[in-house]
């Protein structure tokens, strides 16, 4: 599975038009991911880090250039295939962690295989996103509600829900912004283990510690990538 | 596709507001319901006691005003079964109705305080129809009429503003001016009388006639009236079987049925029936608003949503099983309140107001299917506003902010 490509961007630009002025927050990428790494993306704050990310996840698809996801370009698809693109290859894991908060834990994680729609019946997808929480170290937790639990446990819920599906593609916008050490690392390692298994694993991070776990560092400058550093 | 409306469902009742909004539902919808037992049960009582005994209850009582005057008048009578009453120009077009379904003039009825001239202002004297329209006055003749149109009686004119006796005037045609405009004046053949007092009918060489065009009373009317109701008034129905009988025994016409306006009954009515339809406008304004303030709560779990890949489709289910599940939590509270309601109003109306005394409030299942069509209509509103909203609501807009 190695230098198998799973998002590729080109040429790719995005200019914020507001009140009447433009604001360039990504200068003519061209970077591509692999599966089976752990990138991480680091930069200064509105070096256009989100905005990147928000391309990569098909969260935002006014801009110029190219994306390409497993090779296909994705650029004219349609808001629902975009959707089914995001549910099945991709996961994603974001720095408020993003649950709903009137579903349980283990409702959170199984909702993506909801939307999925395979045929697996409900107490099969309960089963799944049961032993998803075990992975994440939550056993003991399914039944809580997002307000009964820690924020590090939070995260790690919406780590087993970006699993859910099984995406080959997991993208994590400060992921550990708001936990602490130890869960910071317990979810960088998640995140390696991973990438072991052949996962393209995508992570913005101003964590210190993250360029330990990481295979490759993009640099982002004023919405271009500053390759000096690595 | 039924496994995501499992979770919503599951979802539904965990937040509060939605039950929150059932609740309000169920209260505004039962007492419209409700509500709407009254006229039907009026109708009903109406039609099983009078239908075919009762002369034309079209008592021309004139209202000066206020709104007790009828009643007033009403316990005067006793006899009188019931009265439409001409409250300035709406009702004529009742009286339209009323001849257009009979094609004949209806016996008019008139209690002492009404003035003819002023209520067929603008008429003709028909003269040759005479005796299709009659006048039946009590002995007791108290017409408002301006000072400076009384006229001598020895000259065909009569003065009303006094109390008279009217027998003077027995098989004689006198004139009433009228107290509006121009005094025109309208012609009458006093044929017979009729004793408040005693609540008789003397015969019928004593009784009133009165030429008048209920052709020209419409087309006066025309213009002016606003809706087709009536007001009705109820009382005590043996005394109108006396009436019809004493008309008999006299030799004039009784029309055998009754027309009733159900959509404005009595002036209670009105209230109830004002109170329901700012009822409903009230109801329409809180599930708008809470809607909106769901929609926008609901923001980010739209967002979680779409991420995790949505589409328009399972939105589109998402929202219909939260207006279905609305729909049946509604009307589950509703019925215990309906319930409970109706045996309310069966109790108290009766003795909080004289109109409904005797009146069986009776279960109406039309009432109630009309209530629920109006809340699935409003549902279903709402959920046409809530997958819009949801549609255009685009991804990276809501990630945003
Ligand atoms: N919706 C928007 N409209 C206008 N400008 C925007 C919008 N979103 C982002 N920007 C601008 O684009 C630039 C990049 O923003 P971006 O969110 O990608 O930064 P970032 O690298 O994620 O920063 P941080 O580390 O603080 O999260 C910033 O200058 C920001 O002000
Ligand atoms: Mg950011």
């Amino acid at each position: 599975m190695d230098n198998v490509v799973a998002i590729e961007i080109k040429k790719c630009s995005k200019i914020y038009h507001k009140n009447g002025k433009d604001i360039v927050a990504l200068k003519n990428i061209n970077l591509s991911f692999e599966y089976g790494k752990f990138y991480l993306i680091v930069g200064h704050s509105g070096s256009g880090k989100t905005t990147l990310m928000n391309i990569l996840g098909l969260i935002d698809s006014k801009y110029d250039g190219i994306v390409k996801i497993n090779n296909k370009e994705v650029n004219n698809l349609k808001s629902k295939e975009l959707a089914k693109i995001r549910n099945t290859n991709i996961g994603f894991i974001f720095q408020d962690f993003y649950l709903d908060n009137f579903l349980t834990a283990q409702e959170n994680v199984l909702t993506p295989m909801l939307i999925n729609q395979k045929k697996y019946s409900y107490k099969e997808m309960e089963d799944k996103s049961q032993i998803l929480l075990d992975k994440v170290g939550l056993s003991e937790r399914i039944k809580h509600f997002p307000k009964e639990l820690s924020g590090g446990e939070q995260q790690r819920v919406a780590i087993a829900r970006a699993l859910a599906n099984n995406p080959n593609i997991i993208l994590a916008d400060e992921p550990t912004g708001n936990l602490d050490v130890e869960n910071e690392e317990y979810i960088f390692k998640l995140l390696k283990e991973m990438s072991k298994n052949f996962k393209c694993i995508i992570m913005v991070s101003h964590s210190k510690d993250a360029k330990k776990y990481a295979d490759v560092v993009y640099n982002l400058e004023n919405g271009e990538i500053n390759y000096d550093e690595d | 596709m039924t496994k995501i409306s499992f979770l919503s469902i599951k979802k539904f009742f965990r937040i509060k507001s939605n039950i929150t909004i059932c609740i309000l539902l169920s209260i505004c919808m039962s007492f419209m319901c409700v509500v709407n037992f009254l006229p039907v049960s009026v109708k009903n009582y109406w039609d099983n006691h009078l239908l075919n005994n009762v002369f034309y209850r079209t008592y021309m009582l004139y209202e000066q005003g206020k709104n007790n005057y009828i009643k007033q008048i009403l316990d005067d009578m006793p006899e009188v079964a019931g009265a439409y009453t001409f409250d300035g120009y709406y009702s004529l077009t009742s009286m339209e109705e009323l001849t257009d379904e009979y094609n004949e003039t209806p016996v008019i009825m008139v209690h002492g305080f009404v003035n003819p001239p002023e209520v067929v202002e603008g008429s003709q004297i028909d003269e040759n129809n005479k005796d299709e329209n009659l006048l039946i006055c009590p002995n007791k003749f108290y017409p408002f009429v301006r000072n400076d149109m009384v006229k001598d009686p020895e000259n065909g004119y009569l003065d009303t503003t006094r109390e008279i006796d009217l027998r003077k005037y027995l098989n004689k045609e006198i004139t009433l001016a009228s107290d509006l405009g121009d005094g025109e004046k309208t012609k009458f053949k006093l044929i017979g009388l009729y004793d408040t007092k005693n609540n008789r009918f003397m015969d019928k060489s004593m009784c009133f006639s009165y030429y008048s065009n209920v052709q020209e009373l419409n087309k006066s009317a025309k213009g002016f009236s606003k809706d087709n109701s009536l007001i009705y008034e109820l009382n005590k129905i043996s005394d109108a079987h006396l009436v019809e009988a004493k008309l008999k025994e006299l030799g004039y016409y009784a029309n055998p049925s009754v027309t009733l306006n159900i959509e404005v009954a009595t002036q209670s009515f009105d209230l109830f029936i004002y109170l329901s339809k700012g009822l409903m406008i009230i109801i329409l304004l809180i599930i708008l608003i809470i809607s909106f303030i769901r929609i926008k709560k609901d923001e980010k779990n739209l967002m979680i949503n779409k991420l995790l890949g949505y589409n328009n489709q399972q939105f589109s289910i998402q929202c219909i099983t939260n207006s279905i599940l609305t729909f049946i939590v509604t009307l589950l509270i509703s019925m215990p309140l309906i319930f409970g309601l109706w045996k309310l109003f069966q109790i108290y109306l009766p003795q909080y107001d004289s109109t409904f005394s005797g009146i069986k409030i009776l279960f109406s299942y039309e009432a109630l299917i009309k209530m629920i069509i109006l809340l699935a209509l409003i549902l279903v509103l709402i959920t046409i506003i809530n997958i819009i909203s949801k549609f255009k609501k685009n991804l990276i807009n809501i990630i945003k902010s």
